[in-house]
């Protein structure tokens, strides 16, 4: 894993809590109310790790409604920015903002990541 | 009314509204402003990423907005103080009304073009009624 850089083949995670509930179950996927968040989208790459692995260290910090992926190729043909940001206790961990200079996604960015998401994991 | 055979509507919402039983329409409000209350609880770091609690006023205003309308929509939080509207048809035309303590803005999908723009509160009920079709209620 590059530490400084996320290639476009890496899978980027994004947990998707059950409370308050971000899911449309119609759609059965997440709203893009899920990728609105002032202080930037976090998710956690994969890291050439397997996807259980993935799935059992994310459901090990939180409590799940869904986990679900999408490719970092995609988040940058939707021009957002996903960029490594390394926690204490998540060496994984990486945001996704707007632009560089700018966190908030636009409501475009949100809905084109909720949409294009794939379901890794999800609580019935 | 005229607008039964809508094309792409989603049935859902064609019963609530043509419905003459006029409880499930509230049934659905009433689910929203439960909803509503729901979020008011939410503390600081309610997402685990540090996103701060939803002011009385901002929640006052969703209520009122809810109350303006005749076809409830699904309802979110952000966690950029904002409660999100959605509204969505069977062929991906998408409605979206965000509400910030001091503005409205909506971001609408229709057949892949997308728009967004600034709405004010009298206004998002015709915006609801265009995204449904002209004609779809009774004015």
């Amino acid at each position: 894993m590059e530490k400084d850089f996320i290639k476009d083949e890496e899978l980027l995670y994004r947990a998707i809590k059950p409370y308050p509930n971000w899911w449309k179950e119609k759609e059965n996927r997440p709203s893009s109310a899920a990728f609105k968040d002032s202080l930037g989208v976090s998710v956690d790459r994969d890291a050439e790790r397997n996807e259980l692995e993935i799935v059992g260290a994310i459901e090990e910090r939180f409590e799940l409604k869904a986990i679900v992926k999408v490719k970092t190729a995609y988040c940058r043909e939707i021009q957002t920015y996903p960029f490594p940001k390394p926690l204490s206790d998540n060496p994984e961990h990486a945001e996704i903002h707007r632009t560089e200079g700018i966190v908030e996604l636009t409501d475009s960015q949100a809905r084109n990541l909720a949409k294009s998401s794939e379901i890794v994991f999800q609580k019935k | 009314m005229t607008s039964l055979a809508q094309p792409n509507l989603d049935s859902k919402y064609i019963f609530v509204i043509h419905s003459n039983d006029s409880s499930h329409v509230g049934q659905d409000l009433k689910s929203n402003l439960e909803k509503l209350e729901e979020f008011k609880k939410l503390e600081f770091n309610w997402n685990g990423n540090n996103a701060e609690p939803f002011s009385d006023a901002l929640i006052e205003k969703a209520k009122s907005v809810l109350f303006s309308l005749r076809v409830q929509p699904e309802i979110f939080p952000t966690a950029r103080k904002s409660i999100q509207f959605e509204y969505e048809k069977g062929n991906g035309d998408y409605l979206e009304i965000e509400i910030f303590e001091d503005f409205i803005k909506f971001f609408q999908v229709i057949g892949e073009i997308e728009s967004s723009d600034k709405i004010d509160f009298s206004r998002i009920f015709y915006k609801v009624n265009e995204f449904y079709g002209e004609g779809f209620y009774q004015r």
